[in-house]
């Protein structure tokens, strides 16, 4: 019991991370109907920025934290008033903006890549490889932290979300664009506000993602987000809330599959790596558009 | 405002196409097809063995970027699957040809095999891939476009998860050998000695290719024959406009999953060849990054183009392969004597991919099939 | 014209109910098309007519009521299987495919009659080659029919406005339907267009033996073309009738009094 506790305790924290990332995923496709597959690339973006002003300058940790965080929000931003609203202005493909995305999730991690080599940088978070022990239980801080102040941030979020005239206006245009004009709400700003977002949850997910248990930043980290994909389609592409659970339901996933690995050899090595998608793909076939998302109407 | 909605989806639907090149690629004079292909059958007999070898790499790609881009630019479905086809098809076929190997203890592991002829284990392996695509067709007939992006990531995932854990099948971390391919006494392999053709040897690299270009030719027909024949009219209407497909008569769930089906029987015709030019498979490379470097052969190439898939996927295939080659002579270009420079031959060739797909679909949406169709007015006009 | 009432209705729609989210598009609608007719449905904008047509062509499922039409009962069908019982639907905001030649685009209209699968088109067996000449033939047929011959092999995309509107009705009329529902065919055009377009549904009702349904906004048209005309109020059935008692109805005036500017006059199209 206290082991699945603990598993489940990780996994919340490893959840809320996800969720960080799921939810920037989420609102910009709410705000532009666009699929960022450059997440990684806002990801890394903000912790090569922390991890790489540590190392220069000898900031410390908070400091760097909010340069990297600033780094990624100033990256969603010019990814969106450069590429996606010019995009958009000339009425191109969701999935032509989409692909797009990718081709900036090269550039971006191929330019980390040249920079760093093989290189594994450490991000110097006060929590370190320590553990919490509650009980008979034994947590990495980290996760603990990740918990504490995904939670934090996430509250925060749909706090401000309901009641802020950006969430009004946000949520209005995934109603409806045309009419959100009409009401006078500008539709560029809510997209650009959303980048924005996108770029500063997805630096403190990708702070926690390479703090312990993993050894660092590396050249891959912006794998990392790829976790964000399940995690969003299975809650519900559109659905903030949905973004939440299926954070925190691929967390769970991945830390209870990994926990209980020795137990699960008939499914093969290394199985938590697949389980997230595996979830998605069960979702999917019973939900098609993930569990809280809306159900698309055909209009001619 | 049910009015305004309908307008702007409408207007949405007219304006916003993935790509605005013409989609009717004109059938152009056949003879001029045919002498192009009995040149490009000649290539090995001319350019170096190394040279073939990475023309056999650009002949597969071609055959899988045609297979991603019925879906991707006919269709409207974007999918990051192919490597997962890829797998199906090269492990599959390897599976099907090899002969099993008992396990001793202590010593090996043993691994399953069914020994078939080297041309029934492909089909087979081709005709499982399509099997499998089909099987997804719950999830693929009924997402959208952009969802299905991501949800065949999964594919992606439970491939690679598939080659590490079903070791017997697979190899594992190990990998296993894969018996030639023969067709009909065709056998690509290298013999002792080689026999020769205008003084050049026909050797494993050779008949590979002439495999592959023979293969390639017929993808190219079959697919094109698709794109412009009944099935092809309604899945260009259903990228289009599924509401209206449906309501002209077209069965938008079935064609959504036929469109997947076909394009994984492809891929994973691309699949066998590609475990042809490895000779041995192991896990590495099947992983995301392959899926966008497929992705990034159909956009570059042009959406929807059977041609411009074949551009595209020379591109894509042969500027790592030049950046390395000639890499010495490319200012900037970390390779054997200059160690200090800007960037290695392979993160060059990732920056430019990267760089072309982002300038592309910003500034030209038909990709290189395009641009290769306005070179000619261009001319005419100056 | 008058309505026979003794003649069997083509389609029937009864008590027909449509909600989104609250909000009632249509509210208890009924009315009979009887065949060979041409059936006007109008109204102010927003009374419902597209979220009509919208049903009968499978695209909505409406909340309460059926719509019968030989035999079947459209409401429970899937949109593609209704274009195979003989329901055509030409689009109000022009749905054709503008990469597709104006042939191609009306070849798709042919996609029920055909039967070409992937392995018979890209293997270009014989069957789906005369499948495919028989087909054009036809298609080429309609096209001169509609005067679009001359310009078969140009892209859809490249066409005059009012040509791509003539281009919706061809495709619709290539799936040869009983019965064919056209979404304002004249919307924008200007008058010798609209003359045209008249001339042409009249010729399709006449030598095509095709039962026409109609929205249009164009009253002179309607008043013109139309048997019989339904009037849609705020999802409601406010008058049927032919388009001379229709005319004179005091609610079908104060509805439009309401919300526009005119009141339906009849006059030449």
């Amino acid at each position: 019991m206290s082991q699945f506790l603990q598993f489940f305790l990780s996994g919340l924290g490893l959840g809320a991370v996800i969720a960080l990332l799921a939810l920037g995923f989420v609102i910009i496709f709410k705000a532009t109907e666009v699929v960022n597959f450059a997440h990684g690339a806002l990801l890394i973006a903000g912790v090569y920025v922390a991890a790489r002003s540590r190392e220069l300058y000898k900031w410390s940790f908070p400091l760097a934290m909010t340069a990297g965080i600033l780094a990624a929000a100033m990256m969603g931003l010019i990814i969106e008033r450069l590429l996606v609203s010019t995009m958009r202005a000339r009425r191109a493909d969701v999935i032509a903006i989409g692909i797009m995305t990718i081709g900036v999730e090269i550039l971006m991690r191929t330019e980390v890549n040249r920079r760093l080599g093989t290189k594994v940088m450490s991000m110097g978070d006060p929590w370190g490889a320590k553990s919490v022990k509650i009980g008979s239980i034994i947590v990495p801080q980290t996760r603990v932290a990740a918990l504490v102040l995904g939670g934090l941030i996430l509250g925060a979020f749909f706090t401000w979300f309901k009641f802020s005239s950006w969430g009004v206006a946000m949520r209005a245009a995934a109603e409806d664009a045309q009419a959100t004009a009409l009401m006078g709400i500008r539709l560029s700003r809510v997209s650009a506000v959303a980048w924005v977002i996108a770029g500063v949850l997805a630096a403190i997910a990708g702070l926690f993602l390479c703090a312990y248990p993993t050894p660092g930043f590396d050249a891959n980290a912006s794998r990392l987000a790829l976790a964000a994909f399940p995690a969003a389609i299975l809650g519900g592409l559109d659905s903030a809330g949905g973004a939440l659970a299926g954070g925190l339901i691929v967390g769970l996933a991945d830390q209870l599959a990994n926990g209980y690995q020795k137990n699960l050899t008939f499914l093969g090595d290394g199985v938590s790596a697949v389980v997230p998608f595996f979830v998605m793909l069960i979702v999917l076939l019973i939900r098609p558009s993930g569990l809280f998302g809306t159900k698309e109407v055909g209009r001619v | 405002m049910s009015e305004i909605v309908a307008e702007r989806l409408a207007v949405t639907a007219m304006v916003t196409r993935l790509a605005s090149g013409p989609r009717r690629v004109s059938r152009g004079p056949l003879v001029a097809k045919i002498v192009l292909v009995a040149l490009a059958a000649l290539l090995p007999f001319v350019a170096g063995r190394s040279w073939t070898s990475v023309c056999v790499l650009a002949l597969t790609a071609a055959i899988g970027a045609i297979a991603l881009n019925l879906l991707v630019g006919t269709t409207g479905q974007l999918s990051l699957a192919q490597p997962f086809f890829l797998v199906v098809g090269a492990y599959g076929y390897t599976l099907f040809a090899s002969q099993p190997v008992k396990a001793i203890a202590g010593q090996s592991d043993g691994s399953l095999g069914f020994h078939l002829p080297p041309l029934l284990a492909a089909i087979v392996a081709v005709i499982v891939a399509g099997i499998l695509g089909l099987a997804f067709s719950p999830i693929s007939s009924r997402l959208r476009g952009i969802y299905l992006g991501v949800a065949s990531l999964a594919l992606v995932e439970i491939g690679q998860h598939f080659i590490r854990s079903a070791k017997n099948m697979t190899g594992g971390f190990t990998g296993r050998d894969v018996p030639p391919l023969n067709i009909f006494g065709f056998v690509a392999k290298d013999e002792t000695p080689n026999p020769t053709f205008l003084g050049h040897a026909l050797g494993k690299s050779e008949r590979l290719y002439l495999i592959a270009l023979l293969l390639l030719v017929g993808v190219a027909w079959f697919t094109n024959n698709v794109i412009h024949g009944r099935p092809g009219r309604a899945l260009q209407a259903l990228r289009d406009n599924q509401t209206s497909a449906a309501v002209m008569g077209v069965d938008v769930r079935r064609y959504k999953a036929m469109a997947f089906m076909t394009s994984a029987m492809i891929a994973a015709v691309a699949g066998v060849l590609l475990s042809q030019f490895f000779g041995h498979l192991v896990p590495d490379n099947w992983d995301f990054d392959l899926a966008v470097s497929y992705l990034a052969m159909v956009v570059i190439g042009g959406l929807g183009s059977v041609s411009g898939s074949i551009l595209g996927a020379i591109f894509v295939t042969f500027l790592p392969f030049v950046m390395n080659r000639y890499g010495e002579h490319i200012p900037g270009v970390i390779s054997g004597s200059s160690t200090s420079g800007f960037a290695t031959p392979g993160q060059l060739s990732a920056l430019i991919f990267g760089g072309a797909i982002v300038l592309l679909l910003l500034f030209e949406p038909g990709g290189l099939a395009a641009l290769f169709r306005r070179v000619p007015r261009a001319l005419k006009r100056a | 014209m008058s309505i026979d009432t003794t003649v069997a209705s083509l389609a029937s729609v009864q008590s027909v109910t449509v909600r989104f989210a609250g909000l009632v598009a249509l509210n208890d609608v009924s009315f009979e098309v009887k065949p060979g007719t041409i059936h006007a449905i109008i109204g102010p904008n927003g009374a419902g007519k597209s979220t009509m047509f919208n049903v009968l062509s499978g695209v909505y499922r409406p909340s309460e009521g059926r719509v019968m039409y030989d035999g079947h009962e459209l409401n429970r069908m899937q949109p593609h299987k209704i274009a195979g019982i003989g329901v055509a639907r030409a689009f109000q905001n022009i749905a054709i495919f503008p990469h597709l030649s104006v042939e191609d685009n009306m070849m798709l209209g042919r996609h029920h009659l055909t039967k070409a699968g992937f392995l018979s088109a890209g293997l270009r067996l014989p069957s789906a080659r005369k499948e495919d000449r028989i087909h054009r033939d036809r298609v080429r047929e309609i096209g001169e029919f509609l005067e679009l011959g001359a310009l078969m092999d140009t892209p859809a995309g490249g066409l005059s406005y009012g040509d791509r509107k003539r281009l919706e009705v061809g495709r619709a009329v290539c799936t040869e339907p009983r019965l064919l529902l056209l979404d304002e065919p004249v919307a924008g055009m200007n008058h010798d267009e609209t003359r045209r377009m008249a001339v042409a549904i009249l010729e399709i009702r006449r030598a095509l033996d095709i039962t026409v349904m109609l929205v249009e906004h164009d009253m002179g048209m309607v008043m013109a073309l139309a048997d019989h005309v339904t009037v849609l109020d705020f999802g409601r059935v406010i008058a049927d009738g032919t388009p001379a008692a229709v005319q004179n109805d005091p609610e079908v005036v104060r509805a439009y009094l309401g919300t526009e500017a005119s009141v339906p006059q009849t006059g030449a199209p």
